[in-house]
């Protein structure tokens, strides 16, 4: 065997055991990511309540809310969420237990449309997905698949010779065999998902930076001081005046007016400004959060755009395009086509595996020793 | 342990960090014989630029009044009286250093 | 045997999945379940009383050096209605700028992040500060050492 032929041969080593001995918790991790990314819709799909009705004028939000106030006791609103036309506005509200709830009103009829309470499936499987339940520890073996992930990716690269060719030339031979196929699958899948795995690996190793970091210490930063309403600010009244919705949100609207709504925070404390974030329509990458204060209307501060420290930019960035939440539900297709694929490509990895690699581990170690021998 | 998963989870996960908790903190020691220098932050690693310092006598007489630089620092001379460092982020946002504590 | 074993150790990995089955129950129940011991006490701050919850574990040290303790006021429904905030402070605050640490979350649990002195003699006092909407302060006082945690140090 020649030399080349030889390192080629390493090379194909390398990439089979960088993901073979953990290519289950990879399979895993890759399967609840690709459900963490559609969650809101699997939810969607299973929860009539969450459904909006569809076209018509929105009502006021004040209306909303005074709907959702009805119907739930003591329930104090925390924060309105918008996350499309296709969904129902949910409005999450404390109650006296110390926990919340969640309040799916539509927004063109202004009536609540059911009532969840606990942790929301979305909310889990990002849990499941991003820390296997338990942090610190979930999170550091989760952030560190990065790691055999990139490598896969590089040896990949370099073992499939003229991969380009699967771009304009995809062939999968289904008819010769589970090895051919899978193997086939493997490669075409491997190289249309070359910039996903680049994506997730990059975007996945960040949040192991994070922790990282975090926990030696030196926490990365970038944020801007809080902003607060002074006390001096405050009404002197005997019961908490009542905030207009509506017009923090016209406030909002009138120093980003091109922004997608995503989110109201109302704070229950007074020295606390009320929250707005929306994507405006240049950098869906970059949202915006305008801080409103609840009771005189007058925006504190502005965060938007390019207009962040470079630290706080990328945490955003990396964040977005790991989860695929930036562009609506176009780009959480496509991510969730791709993750789907990825997890496709760990579970062909192992067949191939399985089928192929010890036999081929072990006719590498006897050429070694054979050549070893014969230069000894 | 349970407000860090939080935080985190938050930080990274849920919003843009805009939304994160986290607290002020401040340091101050002499750099020579007369002059104290205090540095301000957040414990999420955010500076703290343009943030409120002042330095108060025993008796709540606003000695210096000041705000920290670009460099999140703010320099000044050693009162003769005792006093206490005030960092002052906004309401409940707040750092108390004591006079005895800077060397 | 052992060729049970060659076949089926790398999918060992399988066994990973088992690890979130253990919080699983904690993280549906309808209330989280605390992963720690917790301390609580209800305090009385002129007309209100408000529940104040720690865990009992010892301080945690942060980035800064400092000695940072998480409180956690809990409310009575309608008194968010009258309150402007809650605020703690180890020791008397002595003006209107040090009531000390923000609570901040929602109208019937929020967190505050308390920062205590270095060296703690044991006789310090937790001071809680609720301020109404109306600009008047009502104090509550514990002892620090009874709702400290771990040691008590």
């Amino acid at each position: 065997m020649s030399d080349a032929k030889s390192r080629t041969r390493l090379w194909f080593l390398w990439h089979s055991w960088l993901a073979m001995p953990i290519w289950a918790f990879l399979f895993f991790v890759c399967l609840t990511g690709s459900i963490a990314v559609f969650s809101h819709e699997i939810m969607w799909l299973f929860n009539p309540a969450m459904r909006a009705s569809g076209d018509g004028p929105a009502m006021p939000v004040k209306a909303l809310v005074a709907a959702a106030e009805a119907a739930v006791p003591d329930g104090r609103v925390s924060s309105v969420s918008w996350g499309g036309s296709h969904i129902a506005v949910e409005i999450r509200m404390d109650v006296p237990d110390g926990t919340s709830v969640s309040a799916w009103v539509d927004p063109v009829r202004g009536v609540v449309q059911g009532i969840s309470s606990g942790a929301s499936f979305q909310r889990f499987f990002r849990a499941l997905h991003g820390w296997l339940l338990i942090y610190p520890i979930g999170w550091y073996a989760v952030s560190l698949l990065g790691i055999p992930l990139l490598g896969a990716l590089i040896t990949g690269l370099v073992v499939y010779k003229r991969f380009w060719r699967s771009f304009y030339r995809p062939r999968i031979r289904f008819s010769q065999g589970a090895r051919v196929m899978w193997g086939d699958l493997h490669r075409v899948g491997g190289t249309w998902s070359i910039w996903f795995l680049a994506l997730m690996s990059v975007t996945g190793l960040w949040f192991l930076v994070t922790v990282v970091l975090w926990d030696l210490g030196m926490p990365l930063g970038g944020g801007k001081p809080p902003v607060l309403v002074a006390r001096a600010d405050l009404p002197v009244v005997e019961t908490a005046p009542r905030s207009d919705l509506d017009a923090i949100l016209a406030a909002a609207f009138a120093a980003v007016p091109d922004m997608r709504l995503r989110r109201v925070i109302l704070p229950a404390v007074a020295f606390v400004p009320a929250e707005v974030s929306g994507s405006s329509g240049q950098a869906p990458l970059l949202p915006d959060t305008i801080q409103v204060n609840p009771l005189t209307y007058q925006v504190m501060d502005v965060s938007g755009g390019f207009d962040r420290s470079p630290v706080h930019l990328t945490s955003i960035v990396m964040r977005a395009l790991h989860t695929g939440d930036f562009g609506g539900l176009p780009v959480k297709l496509v991510w969730f086509a791709f993750g789907l694929l990825l997890t496709l490509l760990v579970f062909s990895g192992m067949m191939i595996w399985t089928k192929r690699t010890l036999r081929a581990t072990a006719e590498w170690r006897r050429t070694r020793a054979a050549k070893e021998t014969s230069h000894a | 342990m349970i407000c860090r998963v939080l935080l985190l989870t938050v930080a990274v996960f849920l919003f843009a960090p805009a939304a994160e908790a986290h607290y002020p903190v401040c340091k101050c020691r002499m750099i020579d014989a007369g002059i104290v220098k205090c540095t301000g932050g957040f414990s999420d690693g955010s500076k703290a630029p343009g943030v409120v310092l002042d330095v108060i006598s025993y008796d709540e007489q606003v000695l210096v009044k000041g705000r920290l630089g670009s460099d999140s620092t703010l320099s000044f001379p050693r009162p003769d009286q005792d006093f206490y460092v005030l960092f002052d982020a906004g309401p409940g946002q707040t750092v108390e250093i004591e006079h005895d504590s800077i060397k | 045997m052992r060729n049970l074993w060659l076949r089926g150790k790398f999918h060992l990995s399988a066994l990973v999945i088992l690890v979130p089955l253990p919080f699983l129950p904690a993280y549906f129940a309808d209330k989280p379940l605390p992963h720690v011991a917790e301390i609580h006490r209800q305090v009385v701050a002129g007309p209100f009383s408000l529940g104040l919850v720690t865990e009992d574990q010892p301080p945690d040290r942060g980035a800064w050096g400092e000695r940072i303790k998480e409180y956690t006021v809990t409310f009575r429904p309608g008194d968010m209605d009258t309150i402007r905030g809650v605020f703690l402070r180890v020791g008397k605050p002595r003006s209107l700028r040090t009531l000390g640490a923000l609570a901040e979350g929602g109208a019937y649990e929020q967190h505050a992040d308390v920062m205590l002195p270095d060296e703690l003699s044991g006789s310090e006092d937790l001071w809680l500060t609720v301020e109404t909407w109306n600009g008047t302060l009502h104090q509550a006082v514990v002892p620090l050492r009874e709702i400290l945690g771990g040691s008590g140090k």
